[in-house]
């Protein structure tokens, strides 16, 4: 046997009326539903082709049709009850055929929208019904619901797109699609009670529909946001596990530099932030076009040496010796402030722009240039440092012709400090003591490392004879040496055989010769190594710098965050009669002539204009031959910084929907039971609230014994789970439960079978249990809180 | 208990369905895409929530014809159910007790629909395949939702409890046979019976014993009567019926089975005894540890009515003291008896029933 219907086995032991009523009304609000789709979908095709009709009256077109239908429906079953289904259906009919007639002249249709062209209502309804109801006498019943909603599904996807967003925004488009959705699907499986579709139906008709596809966008600006924080999380762990493995390629970063020669992948992770109240960028006047420019400051941060002292007397004593003043200075320096903080960087060394005067951190004033210990994340240097214009006409004057035989002991410390405070305007004694300055007088400038050339190849030294035969004095040799390199390929992908490195001359010789002479391209390392040796075979001091070479952005920012990418390697020569200066052969990046700030004798007056959008035109964009990465990275940087920002308050605004939504369903789910009881409770009468007190009871009993209980359903068991105080009155209690429940027939009410007074007492255990077992929680939170605290 | 299981097939029809209608409600605005996105998410949450309402409504009271089942044979079952709700119930799937159970006119998995206020019955035959007491009949019922994606399962609340009687078979006579024989003990011994004054009466030969004569039947016969001696055993026989404990929620298929065979073995013992008209103890659990003597038919009867209902341990320390008693062989009190321990823990080993003399 495998369905069983009614026969031998299932005996329908009573049918009450309004089970019946039930049964019925499920198949006729069906049917109610596919004739008001196809009403709703004749006004909807009637509303498109032209007709003017207001939306409000149209769905009160709609209600009025849906009462006739409800109404029709109420009368055929009324008939059905005492007749067949035909003769019912012919009682109908006429019936609507009379209401159509008597409700002709109401005042529905006499207004003016009505006069517009509505069809009469009662009409249509009684029409449309009538011929409903023939088509189900004619056809079978399931054939016919079939047939006319596959039929109205077709139309209405027709519809859909051919009438632009068919019924969209009306309430008659509403029905028909959420009708047409619950009549399709029930045709899956229409045996299904139809009263689960009528469910899915009002949970339907709740739902906002929009016109608009769904926006998919604070979807994916959370996924973007948690891509890019398992990026940056990856990257960290990248970055701080880059010491294993034995790949050919390196990636760039500051920390990268001890080992050199290979190719590098650059990387974009944030080493470190950089932040300044500074103009980050300057205007000037093209003299030759007229137009304004605007230019982005570069600073060079270099890593390990800490303030080279040494470096700002030489440059401050040569300034001294070519008689500059405030006025001269002021064009190439200016005081400057940066607070370096470091994010990714694995160092203990001190970076800090060059030109540095002091450098402290949160412990007080840096000496040394280097940590044995790998500073933190989260490490800040607030640095002071003479942000100098290398290429400034004026400076490169004075480099290239410097003072000879000059005596350094002539100027003493005093004097050297009211010069400084006067050109720079800072106060010298603070920055530089009178040691410093006398043990600088006693030191020739540079370490005898800086002019090592041991293990150079006797074509490097040709090369080297070469480039600065026609050289003049030590700064055009330094020019020259530079523009030669920048005629070298730049690019990180290098195929190195030598293994050098740039700790010392011998490893430096390597990875210039290879770059030189045999495979003609690198990155910053092999111009840097190479330019340090060339300048040394040609007998001047030069030394490698590795650190940071880093554009400000035009926008201004909070953070200036610098990347793995711009870590930056390059060589400084020691001038005579100048000191140290720096170059950059690096074909990449633009030279200090190249970026100089234009300041002219006359135009200084006072700090950068600001100029109007559109005025300007960058100095990089319009004049530099050079790819600038660093810079582009920033910008788009700034562009992400925004967009993450935005993500974030999605994200969040996301996050604080999700989370009212989680809590207004906890509420409701924790306080909709609670209130469903008690409603419940309410409108029981004896019978059910008696029954439900003894529900409540044995939840009590079981709430309050500590044992576990095998609920077999015989009430009798709880006597010896229940408090021995309230044994008798449960005793009690549950007779009258199996009295209410097993001698109530259907002629007798609760009232008759079980007092008043009974009903009572069962009330009065349920509140004594109920207030045992709110004591017994407290009595346990009680302890717990005391044992925690 | 509820058990969800999704079908595969259905699901994922269901998820490609549903993934289709995302994408149509990513392309397109209005009312056809979003009925359709909303229709196919919201249709798995109601259906849950209508078998959950079903389920919540559906009353179910099962019975059967008689108080007490003999084992083996069928009765009559009669599961009603009764639909209190709104919502009609749709093909609801019944769960059986098939295992322990066996049905006529229904099976496990057939279906049965209710119309919202609607009362139904089925009437069917049962066989409880084992003694003891334990559910038997509906053990739970099964609803799909509308489209068959997933199948949720609950147990019934309140299942009928049988008590199953056993049968009585010859199961436990050939091993008390050979034990019997082996030691020699009960009806088959000579050696462990002695002569008792019968009620038997004969003439009286010179030499029998003076005591043997009795005196009020030779003055009514006017001639010496002695009574002739019978035998009578020397000793009696002790039944320990060592019950596991299992606690109610315990009960499986598994452990109805080794009850049942315990129960069968006890029952034919004793009838074993009972039928030889040897005098019995039996000391077995029923809530605390009892001894019931047993000497005649109607003993026997009484114990066999109640033994499979009632063969419990009220807590697990009846149990520790029946153990030992078991091990001690009765703390002396039966020190003069033959000794049958049968032991439910022990069922299909060695040492399940063991005969010894008492201590």
């Amino acid at each position: 046997m495998g369905k069983m219907e009614t026969g031998s086995l299932l005996l329908s032991v009573k049918m009450m009326f309004w089970k019946k009523i039930s049964v019925l009304l499920q198949k006729e609000i069906k049917h109610i539903l596919t004739v008001l789709v196809i009403i709703s979908a004749g006004i909807e095709v009637y509303v498109m082709t032209g007709k003017n009709i207001s939306t409000v009256y149209m769905n009160v077109y709609i209600h009025y049709t849906a009462g006739f239908l409800f109404f029709y429906t109420v009368l055929y079953l009324a008939f059905n009850v005492f007749t067949g289904s035909r003769s019912s259906a012919l009682a109908v009919s006429s019936s609507a055929v009379m209401f159509s007639f008597l409700l002709r002249n109401t005042e529905v249709y006499d207004n003016a929208n009505s006069r517009a062209g509505m069809f009469p209502i009662g009409i249509l309804a009684g029409l449309v019904y009538i011929i409903w109801l023939l088509v189900r006498l004619l056809l079978s019943f399931r054939m016919s619901e079939l047939v006319t909603v596959l039929l109205a599904d077709l139309i209405m996807i027709i519809a859909f797109f051919n009438l632009g967003y068919f019924g969209s925004g009306s309430f008659t488009g509403r029905i028909i699609y959420i009708s047409l959705f619950v009549l399709t699907a029930s045709q899956i499986n229409h045996k299904y009670p139809f009263a689960y579709f009528l469910l899915v139906m009002l949970f339907l008709f709740m739902i906002p529909i929009r016109k608009e596809p769904i926006n998919w966008e604070p979807v994916v600006k959370v996924a973007v946001g948690v891509a890019n924080k398992g990026r940056e999380a990856a990257r960290s762990l990248r970055y701080y596990f880059s010491d294993f493995g034995t790949g050919t390629a390196y990636q760039s970063g500051y920390s990268s530099f001890a080992k050199t020669g290979n190719s590098v992948v650059l990387t974009d992770r944030t080493e470190i932030k950089l932040k300044t109240k500074d103009n980050t960028g300057f205007t000037f006047t093209d003299e030759a076009t007229g137009k304004r420019y605007r230019g982005k400051r570069v600073v060079y941060l270099t890593g390990g040496r800490a303030v080279d002292k040494n470096r700002i007397f030489d440059m401050l004593y040569s300034l001294y010796m070519h008689g500059v003043d405030k006025t001269d200075a002021d064009l190439y320096i200016r005081n400057s402030k940066l607070n370096i903080g470091y994010v990714y960087l694995k160092t203990g060394d001190e970076i800090a722009p060059e030109g540095a005067i002091r450098l402290t951190n949160d412990n007080g004033i840096i000496e040394e240039g280097r940590k044995k210990r790998n500073h933190k994340k989260g490490y800040n240097i607030y640095a002071e440092y003479l942000d100098i214009d290398y290429g400034n006409p004026y400076l490169t004057y004075i480099i290239a012709s410097p003072v000879e035989d000059a005596d350094k002991a002539l100027l003493s410390y005093e004097d050297m400090s009211l010069y400084a405070n006067n050109i720079l305007g800072i106060r010298f004694k603070e920055y530089f003591t009178g040691e410093e300055y006398l043990s600088w007088q006693g030191y020739k400038g540079y370490l005898e490392e800086d002019i090592d050339i041991s293990q150079v190849s006797h074509r490097m030294k040709e090369l080297a004879y070469d480039i600065t035969k026609n050289c003049v004095s030590d700064y055009d040799k330094c020019n020259a040496i530079e523009a030669y390199l920048r005629q070298y390929t730049y690019s990180t992908t290098v195929e190195s055989k030598v293994y050098g490195s740039t700790t010392d001359s011998e490893g430096m010789s390597k990875i210039a010769d290879e770059f030189l002479f045999e495979s003609g391209k690198g990155y910053c390392v092999h111009y840097a190594c190479a330019m340090v040796m060339l300048l040394r075979l040609n007998g001047i001091p030069s030394r490698f710098n590795t650190g940071y070479r880093y554009a400000f952005p035009f926008e201004r920012m909070e953070e200036y965050p610098v990347y793995g990418h711009n870590a930056h390697a390059w060589p400084s020569a020691y001038i005579k009669g100048f000191g140290w200066v720096s170059f950059e052969p690096t074909s990449a990046y633009t030279i200090a002539k190249d970026r100089t700030w234009h300041r002219q004798p006359a135009k200084i007056k006072g700090e950068e204009e600001i100029l109007k959008e559109g005025e300007v035109y960058s100095l990089n964009n319009g004049t530099s031959p050079y790819p600038t990465p660093a810079v582009t990275g920033v910008e788009e940087f700034s562009k992400v910084t925004e967009r993450n920002y935005g993500r974030m308050i999605n994200t969040f605004k996301m996050l604080l929907i999700i989370g009212l939504g989680v809590i207004v369903v906890v509420i409701i789910m924790l306080l909709g039971p609670i209130f469903y009881r008690s409603l419940r409770y309410r409108i029981s009468d004896q019978r059910g609230r008696i029954i439900l007190d003894m529900e409540d009871i044995i939840f009590l009993i079981k709430g309050i014994c500590d044992k576990a209980v095998y609920d077999r359903g015989v009430m009798s068991d709880y006597i010896t789970l229940i408090p021995d105080k309230y044994r008798e009155e449960y005793d009690k209690v549950y007779k009258i439960y199996y009295r209410l429940k097993y001698r109530s027939g259907n002629d007798m009410s609760g009232e008759e079978i079980v007092s008043k007074e009974e009903e009572i007492i069962t009330r009065e255990l349920r509140n004594k249990l109920y207030k045992e077992y709110k004591m017994k929680f407290l009595r346990i939170f009680y302890v717990k809180f005391k044992k925690a605290y | 208990m509820m058990k969800i299981r999704f079908n595969l097939t259905g699901s994922f029809i269901y998820i490609s369905v549903l993934i289709l209608s995302v994408i149509f409600a990513s392309f397109y605005g209005g009312l056809l895409p979003y009925v359709l996105l909303y229709g196919n998410l919201v249709i798995l949450p109601v259906s849950f929530v209508y078998i959950l309402l079903n389920y919540k409504f559906i009353s179910i009271y099962q019975e059967i014809d008689v108080h007490r089942l003999i084992k083996g044979e069928q009765h009559k079952l009669l599961i009603s159910f009764e639909n209190t709700g709104l919502f009609p119930v749709h093909d609801m799937e019944l769960i059986l007790h098939s295992d322990r159970c066996g049905f006529n006119d229904i099976k496990d998995g057939d279906v049965i629909s209710v119309q919202a206020q609607e009362k139904s019955r089925i009437e069917a035959g049962i066989i409880c395949l084992y003694a003891g007491t334990y559910d038997v009949g509906l053990k739970g019922v099964g609803f799909k939702d509308v489209f068959g994606i997933f199948s949720v399962s609950f147990e019934v609340p309140y299942s009928f409890r049988a008590i199953v009687s056993p049968r009585i078979t010859d199961i436990a006579d050939n091993f008390l046979d050979i034990e019997n024989t082996l030691n020699s003990i009960g009806a088959k011994s000579d050696i462990k019976r002695e002569d008792i004054s019968g009620n038997e009466m004969r003439d009286y030969y010179p030499g029998d014993l003076l005591s043997s004569v009795n005196w009020k039947v030779s003055a009514r016969l006017d001639k010496l009567m002695v009574r002739i001696p019978d035998k009578q055993d020397t000793r009696r026989i002790t039944l320990y019926m060592e019950a596991s404990y299992i606690n109610d929620r315990e009960w499986d298929t598994e452990l109805i089975k080794r009850r049942d065979y315990f129960l069968e073995f006890a029952v034919s013992s004793a009838w074993y005894f009972v039928r030889k008209g040897i005098s019995l103890t039996i000391v077995c659990p029923v809530g605390k540890i009892t001894r019931i003597q047993m000497a005649t038919y109607e003993d026997f009867l009484d114990f066999y009515n109640t033994l499979s209902g009632s063969v419990s341990y009220r807590s697990a320390d009846e149990k520790e003291r029946m153990h030992k008693l078991v091990q001690e062989r009765g703390y002396g009190e039966d020190g003069d008896r033959i000794i049958v321990i049968i032991s439910e823990d022990d069922v299909l080993e060695k040492d399940f029933c063991v005969i010894a003399e008492g201590n």
